[in-house]
Order: structure tokens, then sequence, then C-alpha cells
């Protein structure tokens, strides 16, 4: 029987460590060739402003508790921090969001032209990586983790194509099962599936390792850190690093949003579609404002967080289906951790 | 002003209901599911559903690769054109980020030459000393990279395609061995359609990617 | 109009007065018909109602009994003169170029009536269509059995065990040890199977279960294709069982992968998917795909070519298995109902009759041009956008200025007839003269305009047009409102043809083998569908001496241009009814002797003098055709509905209420029904009349709670 002893500080503490890690690697793969004030001074802003690390550390963390050595998975999780990277570039745009991380959004500092180019070169960059993994893990393992990335790739691109086309037709009538599915393509894939699957694939040095233990559990977990990213988005505070509200602001279909369309009267509803039919542009502060109110009246934040209890509860049981054989250690209590450090995150 | 207009009343619902638990009536046993529960079934059915589309991806794909080489060279070739998709900027600046990684160290100046309008006309540029053997028709510039001391190598070409699907690869470009080095032989058909074709060098045993080749065709 | 019936039935008292605008001289849209010479019956198309029809054959039943016409003058007094059940339907089997074979059955008559109350039990569930597919698998076995002349084993009761849990447990135990290898495992497989899906209408499937019952399921398909299919090699009959025991199970599978039982979206969780490609994901084989028992049931009966293109058939999974588990499950009384005479003449004559004397005014000759809204800027704090307006082209006057009086009498049938009446019309003999087309929406020709305005002439406004007409008649709110735009864009309508013949031969003269009244599906384009209608001719008034024996009805839809023509072209109607009868003369001269081999004297040809012409003068060879009846129906309004995959989303209800003095109805609306049919249309009406009136209820109308 093995029991959690958890530290309060250890996932803050190796997502930190893990992270700092995979940056100092990362910047090994940061073009420093002119020119730089177009593009790779552009390239290394994001990686180079921190973030959580939650990715690079789930591969980390699951490569080791596997048995791996650190070293072994760097390449991999270097790929993944500047694939993550690239697709923020891509989703500022798209959301027409202004702040990343405490600073403005890279394409509000140099225009979408040279926002997008810095962007698509760091997918570029991503490969690298991914390619110099031959040199550690073989060429099997090396091919089998590139299939993986380019399914990761693929759904993660349906899912932000699935959450713009909904905006797009200003779509009203979701479900919380379309909201999963969106949020299973668009954030779990690249934020806990693919970490969690590489790293397996690299801890157990097996090309033929059965992923879909990693696939569920990824899945609960990043949903359930979904919810709890837009929640965020509505009560944070300053150590949130994107704009309150801003979420609304955008007409993003959160499952609190779903929630208060199907909750909310007729009148009410009616006013909310023809709010989420216009453009940001369009929107204005008081209307934001209502809307946020409405939340709080119909209990669609609360509703949203009980929510992504029951998926983390349904982590926890598949925790322990993909990870309950592995012997006790650092990395396996951190990955435990995580469920509880993504329900009570404040940043 | 006359009297006001009359309004419809907001009705309660406007869509069917197709729900299991509705449609049983209230006293089925589903009916009391919280939301908590039907969400985490929601999310395990969801994920279920991905695992059999993975399962059947990796059917497709074992059939599709399962004659091919199945090493870096396969690796390569998909990786280009993998990431060429999914780049939204059409530039041909891809390649080169893409051969500069695979290619560690390539030489700082590479003599560039230009082959005129002449049916054959060992015009191009090499950074090995490889000797050319081309057929063109029309102007053609052929730039090749390779790694430093890859020309002792047993050297391989892998498909030379353009950016553009619709356009057919140059099937006819190989390395000939014999001499003391190897000769690239590029026969560019007359019916070829002008652009810029690239294609990855390779390593004929090991697959080792050592560099790439460009060949760019224009109108005569 | 089944609006106008639910808002002028007595229970209100008279609180809502209605006035009918029509178009033209006949109410029906797609359903409408006319009497021509010899007063023969002429249509749009095939119109056959379903056994499962429940709203449409109840509003006809209180319709009927309401009007209580005297059976002593009028032959079609109640809705049992007016439909009779037609149970024999069949699918053509072959290629392009034959040789084609007819493959007919009978559907037994199932307890009750159309339009009957419904019993307690909710008769659509996900598990209960489940329970009845295998009991059909059952029944399939067991004929297959038969003709082996093996004895009926006694399997253990499975419907004594307790839980899903514990057949679960058996069926698992079934699988592991080869149990299925045989007809009676398959039987006993299948029996559990039964009893599991009906402890499931109670206790929903336990998370887990799926895998289990995909394996069971898919090593019963193996095992059941590995025994018949040997058989089937010899044994044609064994052969089509197979294909529809195939189909079966392929929806079993289908149903429990996709977590159909439990869906909060019903079948609409498939609406994504092409109807094959859906089947073709749960392993069903090549052959059970291109049978004509899917291609005729769920593409040709429901015009399914996108764009009227025969080379892209594509439906919707969920609205296909939505409408075929209703139509093979749940038809009461009958599979199919015909019609005693023309449409026009069993429903919308009596629904005019009836609503006429509950006070309901007529308006013919009304073309409805714009929709017009209130300006957006003079709207009130909180007020939604409204019907500020409707603007019509009156085509013609009546004479005098009263009201036209639109139905002729069939010898004591009030009937529609084919063309309008020009001696109730103003300037009726020039109107005629230059060949005024009122149907046409090509001929912009017209008497003078009308506006009617809210609070004034109209309170609400029931739109009932159909989807076609949606961009033209309301293009100021399809160019404000982008669910509208996205409506009118993803929910598409093709053009449809048809053609009638009358012949001298009966049918069984002509060498038809199959039974008499057929109706048959996926037969050789582009006429893929066949009716025999020889019970029509009773209704016609044809001389002795040259009365036909046989009336053939032949159905498709209309390949359609790449742009809908511009309304500057008067005379489009003409070139497709020229292109259909083109169409028509090839596939007698061609085709038709798959059919009736008696008919077609060599492999090329047709007996054109087996036509009956009711003109004195009688043209020889092909041109005999011309005496017959022939129909595109190219009006934005009159084409048929698709219920394409993805679109079911992209379809308005008419409870909406964001115009809200406005609501919408027809086929083509959300109305819980995704087909193009009458049944969709009359709840889709009942569904406006709830949305002004809150009656009937949403539960009262059958069906729209439905997964």
């Amino acid at each position: 029987m093995e029991r959690p002893t958890n530290t309060p500080h250890l996932v803050p503490d190796v997502l930190r460590e893990y992270g700092e890690l995979t940056r100092a690697a990362l910047e090994r793969y940061l073009p420093a060739t002119e020119p730089r004030r177009y593009l790779y001074d552009l390239v290394a802003d994001y990686p180079r402003r921190g973030g959580k690390g939650m990715r690079p550390s789930l591969c980390l963390a699951t490569a080791r508790a596997f048995g791996s050595r650190t070293e072994e998975a760097l390449c991999a999780a270097v790929a993944i921090e500047l694939f993550h990277n690239a697709l923020l570039v891509h989703d500022d745009i798209q959301d027409e969001s202004e702040e990343r991380r405490g600073s403005p959004a890279l394409h509000v500092l140099h225009g979408v032209p040279l926002a997008l180019n810095a962007g698509d070169s760091l997918v570029l960059l991503s490969l690298r990586p991914l390619i110099e993994n031959r040199l550690q893990l073989g060429q099997r393992l090396t091919l089998r983790i590139f299939e993986q990335t380019e399914r990761m790739a693929r759904e993660s691109a349906e899912g932000q194509a699935l959450e713009l086309g909904w905006r797009r037709d200003n779509v009203i009538d979701l479900s919380d099962d379309d909201y999963l599915e969106m949020v299973l393509k668009k954030t779990c894939w690249l934020g806990t599936i693919y970490p969690l699957q590489v790293g397996a694939l690299i801890g157990a040095r097996n090309a033929g390792a059965n992923l879909d233990p990693f696939l569920r559990f990824g899945f609960f977990l990043g949903a359930a850190f979904q919810i709890r990213d837009d929640v965020l988005n509505l009560i944070g505070d300053h150590r949130y690093g994107k704009e309150i509200d801003g979420d609304i602001w955008e007409g993003k279909r959160s499952l609190m949003m779903i929630h208060l369309l199907r909750e909310a009267a007729p009148d009410e509803r009616a006013r909310l579609v023809d709010f989420l039919a216009r453009s940001r542009a369009g929107r204005g502060e008081a209307e934001v404002r209502w809307v946020r109110g409405l939340m709080d009246r119909y209990g669609s934040i609360e509703y949203a967080q009980d929510f992504a209890c029951g998926l983390a509860g349904a982590a926890m049981h598949e925790f322990r289906v993909a990870y309950g054989g592995l012997p006790a250690s650092r990395d396996k209590r951190f990955i435990e951790g995580m469920i509880t450090w993504v329900l009570k995150r404040v940043s | 002003m006359s009297e006001p207009r009359l309004r419809r009343e907001d009705p309660d619902r406007t869509e069917p209901n197709r729900s299991f638990s509705t449609t049983l009536g209230p006293d089925a046993t589903a009916a009391g599911e919280d939301f908590v529960t039907r969400g985490v079934r929601m999310g395990y059915r969801l994920v279920e559903e991905q695992m059999r589309r993975g399962q059947q991806a990796a059917q497709q794909a074992s059939t599709r690769f399962s004659s091919s080489r199945g090493d870096m060279r396969d690796l390569t070739e998909r990786a280009l054109r993998f990431y060429c998709d999914l780049c939204t900027d059409a530039a041909l600046y891809w390649f080169d980020t893409a051969a500069a990684m695979t290619i560690p160290s390539v030489p700082a100046d590479q003599p560039e030459g230009e082959a005129a309008a002449a049916a054959v006309s060992p015009a191009a540029s090499s950074s090995a000393s490889i000797p050319l053997d081309i057929a063109s028709s029309r102007p053609t510039r052929v730039t090749l990279n390779l790694q430093p001391g890859s020309e002792g190598l047993p050297l391989e070409v892998l498909p030379v395609r353009s950016r553009d699907v619709s356009k057919p690869p140059l099937m006819d470009v190989s390395f000939q061995t014999g001499g003391t080095l190897p000769v690239l032989r590029i026969r560019v058909p007359s019916d070829q359609p002008a652009d810029l074709y690239h294609g990855v060098v390779c390593d004929q045993q090991s697959g080792a990617v050592l560099g790439t080749l460009s060949v760019e065709i224009r109108e005569s | 109009m089944t609006a106008a019936f639910e808002l002028t039935r007595p229970e209100h008292q008279g609180r809502y007065r209605v006035t009918v605008y029509q178009q033209g001289w006949r109410l029906g849209g797609k359903g409408a018909s006319g009497r021509g010479v010899a007063d023969r019956v002429e249509e749009h198309g095939l119109h056959i109602w379903m056994g499962f029809y429940e709203n449409a054959f109840r509003i006809m039943r209180e319709c009927y009994a309401e009007l209580g016409r005297d059976p002593a003058s009028c032959r079609i007094a109640t809705w049992r003169d007016a439909f009779f059940p037609a149970s024999e339907v069949g699918v053509m089997e072959g290629e392009a170029d034959g040789p084609w074979q007819a493959w007919t059955a009978s559907f037994p008559p199932m307890p009750g009536l159309p339009g009957d109350p419904l019993g307690e039990e909710n008769p659509f569930t996900v598990s209960g269509y489940l329970v009845r597919a295998v009991r059909l698998l059952l029944t399939l076995l067991d004929s297959v059995r038969e003709r082996q002349g093996a004895a009926a084993t006694d399997a253990p009761p499975w419907s004594s065990l307790p839980s899903p849990e514990s057949i679960l447990d058996g069926l698992g135990r079934l699988l592991r040890y080869g149990g299925l290898a045989t007809l009676a495992g398959l039987v006993e497989g299948a029996r559990g199977l039964q009893a599991l899906f009906e402890l499931w209408s109670r206790f929903p499937p336990a998370r887990g279960a799926e895998g289990l019952l995909d394996l069971l399921v898919e090593a019963f398909t193996k095992s059941a294709g590995r025994l018949l299919e040997g058989l089937a090699e010899t044994d044609e009959e064994v052969r089509r069982l197979w294909s529809i025991a195939d189909l079966l199970l392929t929806v079993v599978r289908g149903s429990i992968r996709f977590g159909l039982v439990t869906h909060p979206r019903g079948f609409d969780a498939i609406d994504d998917y092409d109807y094959r490609e859906w089947l073709e994901i749960n392993g069903a084989s090549r052959s059970t795909l291109d049978s004509p028992f899917v291609r005729g049931a769920a593409y040709d009966l429901s015009f399914s070519y996108e764009g009227g293109d025969l080379a892209r058939p594509r439906t919707s999974a969920g609205q296909a298995l939505r409408g075929a588990l209703r139509m093979f499950f749940t038809y009461r009384g009958a599979f199919f109902w015909k019609m005693s005479s023309g449409m026009g003449d069993v429903v919308f004559a009596p629904l005019y009759e009836l609503l006429q004397r509950r006070g309901v005014r007529f308006e013919f000759f009304h073309r409805l041009e714009n929709v017009r809204l209130a300006d957006a800027a003079g709207l009130a704090p909180g007020e939604r956008p409204y019907v500020e307006a409707l603007e019509f082209d009156v085509q013609a006057k009546v004479r005098g200025g009263g009201e036209y009086r639109p139905l002729i009498d069939v010898r004591g049938l009030p009937c529609w007839p084919s063309r309008s009446d020009y001696g109730q019309l103003e300037d009726g003999e020039r109107l005629e003269s230059e060949g005024w087309d009122f149907e046409s929406f090509w001929d912009l020709r017209k008497a003078g305009a009308k506006v009617l305005r809210v609070g004034e002439d109209f309170d609400f406004v029931v739109l009932g047009v159909g989807v076609g007409a949606i961009p033209h008649v309301c293009r100021e709110i399809v160019a404000r409102d982008p669910r509208w735009r996205r409506m009118v864009d993803r929910v598409q309508s093709v053009e449809t043809q048809a053609f009638q013949v009358w012949m001298s031969p009966g049918v069984a003269d002509l060498g038809w083998k199959g039974p008499e009244g057929v109706t048959v599906s996926g037969f050789v384009e582009p006429f893929d569908t066949w009716a025999d209608m020889g019970h029509l001719l009773a209704e016609e008034s044809w001389p002795a001496e040259k009365k036909p024996r046989s009336l053939a009805y032949f159905c498709s839809v209309l390949p359609m241009p790449a742009a809908e023509p511009d309304r500057s072209r008067a005379s489009y109607p003409a070139e497709r009814r020229e292109e259909v009868r083109r169409a028509a003369v090839r596939f007698l001269e061609r085709d038709v002797r798959h059919l009736w081999p008696a008919a077609a004297p060599s492999a090329d040809g047709f007996r054109w003098d087996l036509l009956v012409s009711a003109n004195g003068h009688v043209p020889g060879g092909a041109e005999r055709f011309s005496s017959q009846f022939w129909t595109a129906n190219v009006n934005p309004s009159d084409r048929y509905t698709l219920s394409l995959p993805g679109t079911a989303k992209d379809r308005i209800s008419p409870l909406d209420n964001t115009y809200d003095n406005l609501t919408i109805t027809g086929d083509w609306t959300s109305c819980g029904l995704i087909a193009g049919c009458v049944e969709a249309a009359v709840m889709s009406g009942r569904l406006a009349a709830h949305a002004i009136c809150k009656s009937p209820t949403l539960e009262d109308i059958v069906g729209f709670d439905h997964p």
C-alpha cells in the first residue's frame, strides 16, 4: 500500500525545476542570427517569458517515473514547449487577446504579420529536437514519437477550428458534450496527453507501448485544468497572466457560457446571443459586466468548478491505472499531485 | 397611436428533448444522475471514441507505410511535408530552416551558378565538389548543400518535389557512381512545370540526412 | 394548413381569426394535385403516407370527422375512404444495364391505427428500437432455420436473469467458449441481447458494458456471416435475409459504440456522418452498403442526392436511422398507406372546406414578395425585431370582388382542377390566352399589389413557404441574421421530376411478376421509384371504350444547375419540363423493360401504342408521350428538402421567438423529424400553432420528443 506523501510545495517546486531545465535547454535551439529585430527576437519572446512549465514537466516526470534519465526526455520536453509557444502566438492572434503572461501579446507589440511569421518559425524550430531524439532514442522510438506528434498537431488544429468556428457562426446550442470534445482536442492533446504519452514512450523505451491509459488520464487531467483556467479567467487576480474577463470579451464558449446559455431566461438568452454575435470591438464594458453578473446569478462558475472536480476524480482513478505499477518516486508523486493542483491553482 | 403590438410569449424550449433520461419520464432511474456523474460519463465516452480513432489511424498508417523503409528517410520526408502543411506562410522559408536543422554545419558561403538555356549545361553550385550532369531545355538552377565529407559516402536523393502537390516530382535525379566522385545526374522533362523543387540527400546505407538539393526551373 | 387547423379548433372559441394567402389557385404546395383531361389525377410526384405519420393521420382523421361528409353522396366521406393500406413494397436489385430483379415484400399489419392515442409506454427509446431490431433478427434466424429444416432449440430463458450484469456475464461466457459458432448459438445470443436491451429501457447501460457488447456483436456478425454466407451462395432468399441481418447488426453495434442509448442528443449525435459512411464505420459489409435496402429506402425514397446529383448520395446518418427505425418499427395498421385520390382531393380539399366552414378566409392569387421588418432604429429598448408588413403581388383579381371558389365537382367529390378557373377572374380571357403561369416563380406578371400592416391587417404571421423560397421572401432577415443565413445556406433542397403514364394493359399484362399496387424503389436512374397507382383509375372519368387498366407513377430527383436561374428567365420551367419529357421517353424506351418485359418488344424500344390518350387526336410513336402527364418541380418553394449530414443544428424551430410576431412552418424547420415529408410538415404546423397559443402541448406532438 502506497501513501502519497506530498508536501504542499512539491508541485510548484517540480514545475519550477523542470520548467527551468527545459527553458535552459531550449535556448540552444533559438537562432542567434539575423534578422533579430523582425524574427528571432520575436521567436524568443514567449519562451523567455516563462510560464507554468506544465507540459514539459509532465513529460520529464513521466519519463523519469518509468526510470528514464532526465537528459533522455529533454529534447522532447523542449519540442513540446516550442510547439506550445508557437500555438500561443497563433491563439493570441486568432482570439484577439491583448495580454500573455502579464505582458502585451506578441502581435500587439509587433503587428500580426510579424507575429504570425514568428509563430510559424517556432513550429519549425520544434522539429529539430524531435529529430535529434534519434541520437539518444534510436530510430523506431523517434519515429513513433513523431507519429504521436502528427496526431497531436492534427487534433489541436481541429480543436482550434471547432472553437473558432463556433464563434464565427455564433453557434449557441452547445452542450457540455460539445465543450468536452473541443477541450479534448484543443487543450488536452498538447497540454497533457501528448507530453504524458511521449514521456511514457521514452521512459518505457518501448515504441510499441500501450498509450491508451495516458490518453484517458491526460484527458481528465487536461479537461479539469482547462475548466479551472476558464474559471480563473473570471475570478483570477493579478497572478493570473491574462486579462480578467477576457474570455467574455472574446465571446469564448466556456463551460460557464454554455451553462448560462442553457439556464438563462429567454429574454436574457436572446440578449446574450446578440452579445455573442457581435465582434469583440462591438462588445461594451457594461455588457461584459452584465454577462459576468448573470453567471454569478445562475451559478455558472460553481457549476463549472463542480464539473471540474468530477473530472479530477476520474483523473485520479485513471492515474492509478496508468501509474499504479510503478515504484514510488518523487516524480510519480508530482504527477498525482498535479490532479489537485489543477483545481486549486490561482495562476 | 394604435394599440400596442401583440407579441408571442417566449416558449419554454425550442428543441425536442432527445435525452434518454427525460424521454423515459420523471420516474426513470437514470433521471437521478447528477451533472458531475454525467460529465465524467460523457468524458469516458469521448475518450473511448478518441482511442478508437487512434487505432483506426494506426491501422491505416501501418498499411500505408508497411512497404516503406521505416527509417530516418521516411521520418525526414514526413516531417518536412507535415510541417509544410502546418505553416500558414507559404514561403519556401520552411525548407531552408528544416534543412539547416538537419545539417549541423553548413559551409558559410556557397558558390552558385546558373544553367543557361542550353540543352546540357553543367552549371550549378555545390558545396562539395560534386560534378553535375544536367539536361534541361530551360534555365535551371541547381543548389546542393552537403555536409563536408559526404562526397565519399554512397549518396541517395529522396523524391524532389514542389511545394505545390499538384505538380509532379522530378523523377530522374540520382547520384551516379563509378569514378572517384559521384556525379549528380538530373534530367528535366520538357513538360516539367516551372517551379522550385526540393529534395533531401541521404546516406544510402544509414539513411542519415546529409544535405539538401534545390532545383529551380524557370520559364524559358 | 395545419397551423390554421390548430388555431381555429372549436375549443379556441374563435379567438384567432385566420386568413390564408396563397399563390395561384390551389392549396397544398408540394402536395398539391389537380384534375386534368378526363379528370385525370395529376400530381407533383408520388405521395405515400407511412404508417408512422401519427400527427398527419390524426389531423386528417379529425378533419374528416368534423366535416361529416355524407357517405351516400360523397365516395370519400371518412378517413378510411381516403386512405387504404398498401403494404406491398419492393426494391430493385441490379446493375444499370441489367439484369434487374425485383424483390418485393409485404409488411405485416401492426396493432392499432396511425393517429390512435398512444399507450402509456413511450415507444420512442433507443433501447426499445434495439429490442425490436433483435426481435426481427430472431425472426430472420428462425426463417433460415426453417429453410434448413432444423428443429427449434430450447435455450435457457434469459429474461429471468435479474440484472444487466448477469446477462452480460452469460453472454461473455457464450462468447468465450465459442458458443456462437452454430445457428442455435446465434439464436441464444440474440435472445440474450434482446433481454439485455429490454432491461436497458429501465436501467441505463453501465460503463464497461459497451466494450464487451461491441466484441459480442462483432463475433456474432462474423459467425452469422460465416454460417449464412455459405448458404447464401445457393439460396437467394438467405442472401437477402443475410443482408437485412447484417444491416440490423450494424445498427445495433453502432448504437452501442456511439453511446446512442443514453446520448443526450439522441440520433443527432451522429448527424455529422453520412448514413452509409456511418454504417461502414460500424462494420457493414460492402454488399449491405450497396444493397437496395440501404440505397432505395434511405436515399431514393427521400431524394437524398446533394444538388440532385446522382453521384452524390448524402443523407444524415442520424436522421436516416431515426426515420428507418420509426418506419420499420413504429408503424401502426399498415407499413404504407396510399390515398384513394390525388393528395389535393384527399387532404387539401377537405381541409379547405372545413377551414372555410370554421371562418377562415382564403385569398388566392397572392404571391408573397417580401416579409418586411420594422426598422431596427425604431425599436423600443428591449423590444425584439418584428415583421412590420407583408408585401404581396396580386396575380389576378376575382371578378366582382368576392372570394375565389377553387374546387370543382368530380361526380360528387370536391377536387382541385389542374388549372385555374379563368372565368372567375377579372380579365380572365386575356390571362388565359397570354398563358399566365400563376405557380411559376419566374412569371412576374401581376394585376396589382397589396401591403398588409402589423396591427391593422395582422398580429401574427405564420410563414409556410418552402425553404428554397426563404432567401427571396425573407431577404431582410437573411441579410441581418447569421442564423437564418446559415440555415438557407446549409439546409438545401433539390428539384424533382415525375411522370405518369396511363396504359391499356394491366400491370400483370405488362409482364410485371410481382404483386399489384406495389411501390418499388432503388431502380435504374433517372427514375428510381415506380408506384403502381391503378387504383386511381376508378376516380377518373374515362370514356368506356378507352378506359386504361393501369396507371404508373415514376419519380426521382432532377439534377440542379449550379446556380438558381435569375427570375427574369421566364422560360426556365418550360426548359426543365422539356428535359424531363426527354428523360422519360428515353427511360421508357431503354429501361422500363426490366419492370415490364411485355411493354418492350426489343432491347431498345417501348410499345407507345399502349399509352392511352384522353384527347381525340393521338400522335404515334414517342410523340404519343406528350398526351401523358409529366412535371419538373423547379419552383424554389416546391423543391424537396434534404437532410444533409451535419445540418440538423442549422434548422430553426417554429418555436423560435427571435422575431416575436413571426413563426415559420414547413418540413424544413427544426420540428423533431428532420425529413422532407408530410409528417414533418404537420409537426411543424402544430409547433407553429403552439408558438402562438401554447396549444397543442409539445407532449401532444407525437415524436417531437424522440431520441
